[in-house]
């Protein structure tokens, strides 16, 4: 009798359409969706290089000789960010302010640097009008065709290693930098960033060249100009997993847990079935044979079966069709999505156990329940995860839905698997609670007229 | 007036999954909405960190406090997984570790050997903010150097330091002189609250409205209703004016509940054209809930087509993401769906997206054409029944 119940429930899930829709259709379609809709998610998180105009106002040496140094790959930050420096930190366009204002309107760049002359204020500085006589000086030499003589008497001086990069024309800098943007974001700030940069070693540089005018031996400003142009790296990047961490893979779990949860739908209509005062077909199960729990039992195992067919299906289509990769752990996954989809269906049945409301009313509020749970947990936004982990994480750890999707990113970023048992145990503990609760909110149920 | 009645008994019934929706979504949309700036203001990136201090100098606090002017200091525990988890959920964007023996080494920096390797970072992805701090740090240790290369004491050297990367360019924000309306009432952190609308609208709309059409629509209470003395052209009336208002108190419950979110009464144009888009979908969330109906299905199947069509379409129309952030080709698909055009005027409306009032219009008018689409429809495939 119980193996007879069980194999007509799984006959009959499989064959209503909404079974087919929910658990198979819907997580295909979903999952297709996000292929194609967030499948480069991941990739656009990773930095690319800003492009940027540049409108010269006064023209700047050191500015094109810093930029080019950068986007070459001769400082260190490139070396640092990239793979391997291939990737500049920005692409500039030098043009005018007109053209400048067109491609940021059209979004060809992210921002506008505009090199303008020193404010009065700036200039009038005494440090700066120093600076300028020097400059002046050098600037004159260099024309009356003095400097080649000058350098070769002060051979040990900045100043000579300073202007072989140079070359010619006015390679002291005195100016200054203003941003426009049309909008906020990381682009944004890295230009405003770069751009600071730039006025500090444009001080720096200023007070270098003063020094190397003045230095009698040069030794202080070769420190500095080392300082300055140091490509040292300062920073050693640690690696904390090997597993992959790629962001659009949140959606995946998410998704195979959100199919788990959606068990949820079934395991309703096992507590349906089974409550005389429900349905029909309810007040003649109680009439038969059959003790309740046996009836129970039955209907709980088909329906495990039968989800557990589904989630395996998503995943096979997630893997194969789709061809996102889960790595050497994919059988796991396979354990923690049927696990989870055993969660799932125990959850609509000790939902469906509880009150008197209609099949539909219950149905409309674990409809609810459910897309409220696979929200926090990240499937639309994941965003409100890491707020949830942030501010609440009480809620995550016990929001069934988060469990499984964790369960999954332990899977991937984790080098042993005590994390994804413990999560699996909390599941099968879970489990038990909704089926115990739900087993005890149904048994002994007397109906004095139905 | 009987089968009005009756309609919105039925609907009673049904209030509270309504509510369920309501108070969910104000819940998740609260934090997201809470934090409003000024849209034309330019607004540093200021990144989560996370730092270790393993060196607990006087050098080590001062570059922690000079970290935090700009960012926000994360507090975490010490150990790596859960570093590690922070960072995969972007709770935290950078992890720095300060080594032993670091003030030391940077006031030695004259030594190329000192400098090398003199901080450590946890690495998970090439993101901005690698770059963004792997920028600061190196600019910050290149001053220093350059500082005690001059022969300043590290002290001294600190102090010079911090006070020049407090300075900074100066910051212009361009204005469109094609965006005719500039409106700071509506912001961009607010606008959060109607791009998700859409989803919400369906899945509530749909899930009340359809089950009660599909009630009345039972073969014994029509039966009962058309042997009555209610004409059929009466019947429909009644029905219509049912879901008219039924879809009017849903939205008007959610504006209410923008509202709260929103701090008072709406301001401005942008916002008031916001509330009318909203209202434009609203109508065709009503219309679709009406359509389904027609091809006579159950409640349930109804709460399925509701979340695979809300679902899909609020994915691909870009009201979980910025459309900015979406493919051409699936933007492209989405162009035959009416939650595309409701995301893009509510992207020009709070200045994410340039364009003029004549576009957004525009925009309404495309959302407007998909009801009138689904009317016929509808009219259609009752008539042929």
């Amino acid at each position: 009798m119980f193996w007879n119940t069980m194999k007509y429930e799984i006959r009959r899930n499989f064959r209503t359409k909404e079974v087919i829709i929910w658990m198979i259709l819907f997580p295909v379609v979903m999952g297709t969706l996000y292929k194609f809709t967030l499948g480069n998610l991941g990739k656009d998180n990773l930095f690319s290089t800003v492009p940027a105009a540049v409108v010269e106002n006064e023209k700047d040496q050191l500015f094109h000789w810093i930029m080019d140094a950068m986007n070459n790959g001769s400082f260190s930050e490139e070396n640092d960010i990239t793979e391997g420096g291939k990737k500049p930190l920005m692409d500039l366009t030098y043009t005018d302010a007109a053209n400048a204002i067109e491609m940021l309107k059209h979004g060809d760049v992210k921002g506008i640097i505009y090199i303008d002359p020193p404010d009065e204020e700036t200039k009038e500085d005494p440090q700066n009008r120093k600076m300028a006589e020097i400059m002046d000086m050098i600037n004159q030499m260099a024309e009356d065709g003095t400097l080649a003589q000058y350098l070769d008497e002060e051979s040990n001086n900045y100043v000579s290693y300073y202007l072989s990069d140079m070359g010619d024309g006015n390679f002291i800098s005195n100016t200054k930098l203003s941003v426009m943007f049309k909008s906020n974001g990381a682009d944004q700030s890295m230009i405003k960033r770069m751009s600071d940069m730039y006025m500090s070693m444009q001080e720096a540089s200023r007070e270098l060249a003063a020094n190397a005018a003045m230095s009698e031996d040069g030794e202080d400003v070769g420190d500095i100009s080392k300082a300055m142009s140091s490509d040292v790296p300062y920073i050693k990047e640690l690696e904390l997993t090997k597993g992959d961490t790629d962001s659009f893979l949140i959606y995946m779990y998410n998704l195979i847990a959100m199919v788990g949860i959606f068990g949820s739908m079934s395991g309703l209509t096992i507590a349906q079935n089974l409550q005389a005062n429900l349905s029909p077909q309810a007040a003649r199960r109680s009439c038969s044979g059959m003790t309740k729990s046996k009836q129970v039992l039955a209907d709980l195992l088909a329906y495990y079966i039968s989800h557990s067919v589904c989630v395996i299906i998503t995943i096979t289509f997630i893997t194969l069709v789709l061809g996102v990769n889960f790595g050497e752990r994919l059988p796991l996954v396979y354990l923690g999505g049927i696990l989870g989809g055993i969660m799932g269906v125990s959850f609509g049945y000790f939902i469906g156990a509880v009150g008197k409301m209609s099949y539909g009313a219950k149905t409309g509020i674990i409809m609810a329940l459910n897309m409220t749970l696979c929200f926090m947990s990240g499937l639309m936004v994941p965003g409100i995860k890491a707020m949830i982990i942030k501010y609440i994480p009480i809620l995550n750890e016990i929001n069934p839905v988060a469990i499984i999707s964790d369960s999954f990113y332990y899977l991937s970023v984790d080098a042993d698997l005590t994390r994804f048992w413990g999560k699996m145990v909390i599941v099968c503990i879970l489990t038990v609670i909704f089926v115990l609760f739900g087993f005890l909110m149904t048994r002994r149920t007397k109906y004095a007229s139905l | 007036m009987q089968v009005f009645k009756l309609f919105f008994k039925i609907a009673r019934s049904k209030i509270f999954i309504g509510i369920v929706y309501l108070v969910v979504f104000l819940a998740i949309c609260f934090p997201m909405v809470r934090s409003t700036q000024e849209k034309l203001d330019f607004t540093d990136t200021s990144l989560a960190l996370y730092v270790r201090d393993e060196d607990h100098s006087e050098a080590s606090e001062r570059l922690i406090r000079t970290l935090a002017k700009k960012n926000e200091i994360v507090e975490l525990e010490n150990d790596n997984t859960k570093i590690m988890d922070a960072m995969y959920y972007e709770i935290v964007d950078y992890a720095l570790v300060i080594p032993e023996g670091f003030e030391y080494r940077l006031s030695h920096l004259d030594d190329e050997a000192m400098s090398q390797e003199l901080f450590r970072s946890y690495h998970m992805r090439d993101s901005y903010a690698v770059a963004m701090m792997n920028l600061d740090l190196n600019e910050y240790v290149r001053n220093v150097r350059m500082k005690i290369a001059q022969g300043l004491p590290l002290s001294d050297a600190l102090t010079a330091v911090e006070n020049a990367m407090e300075q900074g360019v100066e910051v212009k924000f361009y204005v469109s002189d094609e965006k005719t309306f500039v409106d700071e009432n509506y912001t961009q952190d607010f606008a959060v609250f109607f791009q998700m609308l859409p989803y919400v609208l369906i899945a509530v709309i749909v899930n009340v409205l359809s089950p009660i059409l599909l009630t009345l629509n039972r073969k014994e209470p029509r039966d009962r209703i058309e042997c009555s003395r209610v004409s059929i052209a009466s019947y429909v009336r009644q029905i219509f004016a049912g879901s008219a208002i039924l879809t009017l108190v849903v939205w008007l419950v959610f504006m209410l509940g923008g509202m709260l979110l929103y701090g008072g009464m709406y301001k401005g144009t942008s916002c008031w054209m916001a509330v009318l888009n909203s209202f434009i979908f609203a109508m065709f969330s009503a219309m679709f809930a009406i359509f389904i109906v027609s091809f006579n299905v159950s409640t349930t199947v109804v709460g399925m087509i509701s979340q695979i069509f809300g679902l899909g379409m609020a994915f691909i129309s870009g009201c979980f993401m910025p459309q900015s952030m979406m493919g051409n080709g699936v933007l492209t698909v989405a162009k035959f769906l009416p939650a595309y055009w409701y995301v893009k005027a509510n992207d020009i409306l709070s200045g994410a997206r340039i364009g003029t009032m004549r576009d957004v219009w525009v925009c309404f008018g495309v959302e407007f054409v998909f009801f009138v689409l689904l009317l016929a429809a509808t009219v259609i495939k009752r008539s042929r029944r």
